[in-house]
């Protein structure tokens, strides 16, 4: 029973779904029919506009979609089925499957001290990522530069920090920021050697502060170069949907394109939305954040962060002591 | 962002900050589940960079 409902589920989530969302849209050239000529009588198709479903599914109606399983359900009510007399048998076939390409960046649990950030910006809304560190305050986050201060120009307002963020669920809830730090010059600037900002946010509903919920890693400035990195992100922009967390490792090397930016690289392909991400020295989160991630070059896998150095720690221990 | 940033004053301070009035309650109202979902990654792509002088002919 399960099995049958499972098959059936499968082939109506693919076929009456889409066909009926693509007509709805007008995207759609025709109802299913038989085709003409010497195809098979008993296979049907359509035609679809393949722009036309890429407009239709609005955020909106993707949330608001109904589950295939609801279709299938109708169908068996219906009592369509072919009689296993009537279904012929063919000799047996079978296709290879294919995979999409891989990414650098490999998927990751959430973790909880990690999360997105919102926030708005020049009338806009913007996401980034953030990390909770150990602070004097206990409720410091660290995040880009370039996800608190337009550098140069104005602050965000807005500021919410959602740790675990996981498709859409905040299981720490949501931290509002009190205050906003960066260094002068990316404030005034935006000087890409330190694109690092803190937010301080306010105590949660029952008055708890952030890292005694959710914890917080050390951090650590003035470290030597070329060491093994781990970053962690939530990459929204394709081929990544902004869900989830990512992560990628590697040894940092200096930015050969723009060296007097005296960032480093690690091989990352996550994309816009993981800025502000966290780097821990090492190969996994329990690590010491050293760095964020900043920028990338078009067409390369290759992600940047600024060296944490004198400048960027005494921007910390401001944000920290506030 | 600027490629060539000004260099601070010797006097200037090297950190910044901004103390946000909003209460909590105001930012939380304003992020509803379509904002977020609506939300803009906010990233930096600098171009692709051409050929360094000792690449070219």
């Amino acid at each position: 029973m399960t099995r049958t409902r499972s098959l059936a589920s499968g082939l109506l989530t693919f076929s009456a779904a889409t066909v009926l969302a693509l007509t709805s849209a007008g995207g759609a050239s025709a109802a299913p029919a038989p085709s003409g000529g010497n195809a098979d009588p008993s296979v049907a198709s359509v035609t679809v506009n393949a722009a036309g479903a890429a407009d239709y599914w609005t955020p909106e109606r993707m949330q608001s979609a109904v589950p295939g399983d609801t279709l299938a359900g109708k169908a068996l009510e219906r009592g369509n089925r072919s009689s296993p007399a009537v279904v012929e048998k063919g000799k047996p076939s079978s296709t290879k499957g294919t995979k999409g390409k891989p990414t650098i960046a490999q998927s990751e649990d959430p973790v909880s001290h990690i999360g997105k950030v919102f926030f708005t910006m020049g009338g806009a809304n913007y996401v980034c990522s953030g990390n909770a560190v150990t602070s004097a305050n206990g409720s410091t986050v660290a995040t880009a530069g370039h996800c608190v201060n337009e550098g140069p120009g104005a602050y965000a307002t807005n500021f919410v920090f959602v740790p675990a963020y996981d498709n859409g669920a905040a299981p720490y809830g949501k931290w509002t920021a009190k205050a906003l730090y960066a260094p002068t010059q990316w404030v005034s600037s935006g000087d890409m050697t330190y694109d690092t900002g803190f937010a301080v946010v306010n105590p949660d509903s029952n008055g708890d502060l952030l890292t005694d919920v959710v914890g917080g890693s050390g951090t650590a400035f003035n470290q030597a170069r070329g060491l093994t990195y781990t970053s962690y992100g939530y990459p929204q922009a394709a081929p990544f949907n902004g869900t989830s967390l990512w992560s990628c490792t590697g040894t940092a090397s200096a930015d050969p394109n723009n060296p007097q930016f005296g960032t480093q690289g690690i091989p990352c392909d996550m994309t816009g939305g993981s800025s502000g991400g966290p780097w821990f020295i090492g190969t996994d989160s329990d690590g010491v954040q050293n760095s964020i991630n900043s920028y990338g070059y078009k067409g390369s896998a290759v992600m940047y962060g600024p060296y944490w150095g004198r400048v960027i720690q005494d921007t910390f221990t401001r944000a920290a002591k506030s | 962002m600027q490629q060539n940033p000004k260099k601070p004053e010797p006097d200037e301070d090297p950190v910044s900050h901004v103390d946000l009035t909003q209460s909590p309650e105001e930012v939380l109202e304003y992020w509803t589940k379509e904002r977020m979902a609506e939300a803009k990654p906010r990233e930096i792509k600098l171009p692709e960079p051409g050929p360094r002088p000792a690449d070219q002919d």
